[in-house]
């Protein structure tokens, strides 16, 4: 475990290369990841906020619903209250049933005032102060006494009372009824405590979110901060509330969106207004998108981790085959490649696997074919001397001498000269075409000397590729076989025909008898024989010469009918005389 | 060993991104309000605004000081723990002008911006300051009494606290115009410590000193409720009485006639600015040194108007925060 983890960590500190595969893998799956979870998060966070603003938007409708609801109720009962008072005064009972209206505890004040502003009749023991102009009520002056109109106040500080001042909201109301025979008008005043109404208003709808009420002309009845946009600090809200009608929007204060509700309440002619900022996640505070962005971040974190892992492990073979490959370029070609790991790998590894063993296998092809090649120069090297020949040649010579022949004597001895000559050539391995074609020459004048004229030939070649380079000593062992199991020794006069010419850019020598031919057998197997021709150097050796150097497209063909004769062909590489070598390097 | 370090240092990377991830979010700001007396309305009032900018700035307040004004010197304790308590920021209205200078120091000292609201404390080491322009409201006290007083006369003053700074300059402020008019003259300055009783007590002493006095000016809320007090149990309604501040009680005083004119300040925006400015020099932005509040003149004629009924009568209701987000169903 330690030990892999070692290693693990050298081959990322090795690998802090940013062209390292181990690198480009780990930055690149970062980079998609995170891209990715960047992505989902925020497309997660629109989605999320579109929900969190719906949410908002119902239940800020909900709570200004249910308030208009409640504040509806409140004053559906005011209405109510004031008209079983007046039913009372009308049914001259109220003096003795006034006092059970005190047990609500939300209504402040209930009492009938004259139209000259005089109480009449009060529900509670507490004495109106002295000092009180009733008269002057806003509550009073808007009802005119006797008439069945309502009139519902803004909360305001009511002031019956000395040293007492609540919050209420009045309901005043015309009324009159028979007494002692006479007709009495007056007003009905029923004050509700504000204070739960207030209460309801004052709840925060969220984070952030509160209610308002306005009245018909737009002007503020109720605002938490009422205080505030008295003295100058302006709510935008309250601004665009007063222009749009009953709903819910979308309205847009300052940078921040706000979900808007307004509601109309049936008593009045007010309005509630909910306003909630819509602040998407943030209305859960900070915790949530603290949280979402922790998970991103970890997620990126795990994948840098998990995928400079993952690359760690898959490019580990490659990193194998990377060190088996150093070997093999210090020298070792023992080096093998273990074949696991990815399937590209793999094949990788098999590949080159393969390589190697082709190399090593070239390697030992080319060590036995410098083995041949020298074999076949010897054997080549003992040509250019061929004992036999010479012992044969002389001992003609002496034959022609001791028969007086001086003039064949003098042509033999030349040609054998010639012969040699151009067998050593000075060490050359190559010569030109028309030495070649001289070298051939020479041998059969004296092989037809010596054979007694029992054949002609013909040598011949364009002049043009007689300039041309030529591997020495090919045509000589094809010549010595054509008269030795050709021409010798037929019943009729035999004949050798030595061309040379060029075809499909290759030299080509073809040497031609009209001998015995060759057995199909014999024909096939030829070139692999192992048997030699008497004068000791064989066609195959010629062939393999060829072939050594040149490459298999060249070398011996032989075509042979029995009877008819046979004829060899010899290609060889056209090269020029300026060029001056045609061996293989 | 090194497997541990690297551990280390992967985790201690995690850690900073985490950190990094968490910061990038706006900041809630902590603010002590100190104030010299946690049961006055006015105070109170104080506090409502505070709250109505809290909610506007994301600023969390808390709301401490002495129960009454005149235990002054407990307030020092408030001062000093704020030290320990390590708030974004104190809003500090010092109930002494010089006693409240050294913890004001400790907590300036401790790295913490200190906004005075109200009242002054012997020391420049404050940030900024959000009060009523004290010698301006006495002035204007001066020039209202001037102005419903064609004949002049002798004026008792009754003073509140002597060592604090808002009762030092309203009296100046008020000294200084009266001087200048003819047919006024200053004949005393008592002080009642922020105390109706006393109040009560030393406006009777004027009386019984100078039964000639035509006017009596109450700097302060508790001075002008005694002295309204005072008198209507000697039955004087006859005597001007001008007051700065005004509480529920005074307000029947008005309403009879008692009390004639009466010089609001408007603790609720003092509240509301003093939080503002404590928002703008914790978020970095630029803020006014010193914010004046205006005043506003009360008398019998527009006492009950839209405008001026909230600022004497605040809503008596729960404040905003402690309301559930619950509707409660109504009974």
């Amino acid at each position: 475990m330690r030990q892999k983890w070692k290693r693990f960590r050298r081959a990322i500190a090795r690998n802090m290369k940013w062209n390292s595969l181990l690198m480009v893998i780990a930055v690149s799956t970062t980079v998609i990841a995170v891209t990715a979870v960047l992505a989902i998060t925020l497309l997660m966070k629109n989605r999320f906020d579109a929900a969190t603003d719906e949410t908002i938007r119902m239940t800020n409708a909900q709570i200004v619903d249910n308030l208009r609801q409640n504040i509806d109720g409140y004053l559906s009962e005011m209405v109510e209250v004031s008209d079983s008072v007046a039913a009372m005064l009308q049914d001259g009972g109220i003096r003795e049933e006034a006092p059970r209206f005190v047990l609500r505890r939300d209504i402040d004040t209930i009492a009938v005032f004259g139209r000259e502003g005089e109480l009449l009749l009060k529900t509670d023991a507490r004495p109106i102060k002295s000092y009180a102009q009733i008269k002057e009520e806003q509550w009073f002056r808007s009802v005119p006494p006797g008439s069945k109109n309502y009139y519902i106040s803004a909360p305001h500080v009511q002031r019956l009372y000395g040293g007492e001042y609540p919050w209420v909201l009045s309901l005043s109301k015309g009324v009159n009824w028979q007494e002692d025979g006479r007709t009495q008008m007056g007003i009905i005043l029923v004050d509700m405590n504000f204070q739960s109404i207030q209460q309801l208003c004052s709840n925060r709808l969220g984070q952030g979110g509160y209610l308002f009420i306005l009245d018909e002309n737009g002007e503020l009845i109720y605002h938490p901060n009422q205080q505030m946009i008295y003295y100058g600090i302006a709510d935008e809200a309250v601004e665009r509330a007063a222009s749009i009608g009953p709903g819910d929007t979308i309205l847009d204060l300052g940078n921040k969106r706000f979900s808007v509700s307004v509601r109309g309440l049936s008593g009045t002619n007010w309005r509630i207004v909910g306003v909630s900022p819509l602040q998407g996640l943030f209305y859960y505070g900070t915790e949530l998108p603290n949280l979402i962005t922790m998970i991103a971040v970890a997620a990126a974190l795990i994948v840098l981790v998990l995928s400079v892992v993952v690359s760690y492990f898959t490019t580990n073979p490659i990193r194998r085959l990377i060190r088996v490959m150093g070997k093999v370029e210090d020298g070792s070609l023992d080096a093998f490649s273990t074949e696991h790991g990815v399937y590209e790998v793999q094949e990788l590894s098999r590949s080159f696997n393969n390589m190697i063993y082709r190399i090593r296998h070239l390697m030992v092809q080319v060590v036995e074919e410098q083995q041949r090649l020298r074999k076949s120069e010897m054997k080549t090297l003992h040509a250019q001397i061929n004992p036999h020949f010479l012992y044969n040649t002389l001992d003609s010579i002496v034959w022609m001498a001791e028969s007086g022949d001086n003039a064949n004597v003098v042509k033999m001895i030349s040609a054998l000269a010639q012969f040699f000559r151009l067998s050593l050539s000075g060490g050359h391995d190559t010569i030109t075409v028309e030495e070649e074609l001289r070298h051939a020459e020479n041998y059969l004048i004296i092989q037809k000397m010596r054979y007694s004229d029992q054949f002609t030939y013909t040598i011949d070649a364009p002049p043009e590729i007689r300039t041309c380079k030529t591997l020495k000593i090919v045509l000589q062992p094809l010549v010595e076989n054509a008269i030795l199991h050709g021409v010798s020794n037929l019943p009729y006069p035999g004949e050798i025909r030595v061309n040379a010419e060029v075809r499909d850019g290759k030299l080509l020598f073809v040497v031609c008898d009209n001998g015995f031919g060759i057995p199909p057998d014999k024909l096939a197997h030829i070139l692999e024989s192992k048997a030699k021709s008497k004068s000791g150097i064989g066609v195959k050796n010629v062939n393999d010469r060829i072939q050594l150097l040149f490459g298999r497209e060249y070398g011996l063909q032989y075509e042979s009918e029995l009877d008819e004769g046979t004829t060899v062909r010899v290609w060889l590489p056209l090269a020029g005389e300026e060029e001056g070598t045609v061996t293989r390097e | 060993m090194k497997y541990r370090r690297l551990q280390v240092a992967v985790l201690a990377a995690v850690l900073l991104l985490l950190l990094c991830a968490c910061s990038a979010r706006p900041a809630e700001y902590e603010v002590d309000l100190i104030i010299k007396s946690t049961e006055s309305e006015y105070w109170q009032s104080v506090y409502a605004g505070a709250q109505a900018a809290a909610g506007t700035y994301r600023v969390r307040v808390n709301f401490m000081g002495p129960k009454e004004e005149k235990d002054y010197r407990d307030q020092r304790a408030f001062i000093e723990g704020a030290v320990e308590r390590r708030p974004d920021a104190v809003i500090l209205a010092a109930g002494d002008f010089s006693l409240m200078a050294e913890p004001m120091e400790h907590v300036t000292g401790a790295g913490i911006p200190v906004v005075l609201i109200d009242s002054f404390v012997n020391s420049d080491h404050w940030k900024a300051s959000v009060s009523t322009d004290n010698y301006e409201a006495g002035r204007i006290l001066a020039e209202e009494m001037a102005a419903r007083l064609p004949d002049g006369g002798k004026i008792g003053v009754i003073g509140f606290v002597q060592n604090a700074s808002p009762g030092i300059e309203r009296e100046k402020g008020f000294r200084d115009y009266m001087e200048k008019q003819s047919g006024f003259t200053v004949e005393t300055v008592l002080y009642c410590d922020s105390n109706v009783d006393t109040a009560a007590e030393q406006t009777r002493q004027i009386l019984d000193v100078f039964p000639d006095v035509a006017a009596i000016a109450g700097l302060n809320a508790q001075s002008a409720t005694g002295a309204a007090r005072a008198l209507d149990q000697a039955d004087r309604a006859d005597i001007f009485l001008g007051g700065i501040d005004c509480m529920v009680e005074e307000a029947a005083y008005v309403e009879r006639g008692i009390l004639d004119v009466a010089v609001l300040q408007n603790p609720y925006m003092m509240g509301y600015y003093s939080v503002e400015t404590a928002y703008q020099i914790l978020t970095g932005k630029s803020y006014e040194k010193s914010v004046y509040t205006d005043v506003t003149v009360v008398d019998r004629g527009n006492l009950f108007s839209r405008e001026h009924q909230q600022l004497i009568f605040p809503f008596t209701g729960p404040s905003v925060s402690e309301v559930e987000t619950v509707l409660p169903s109504i009974a």
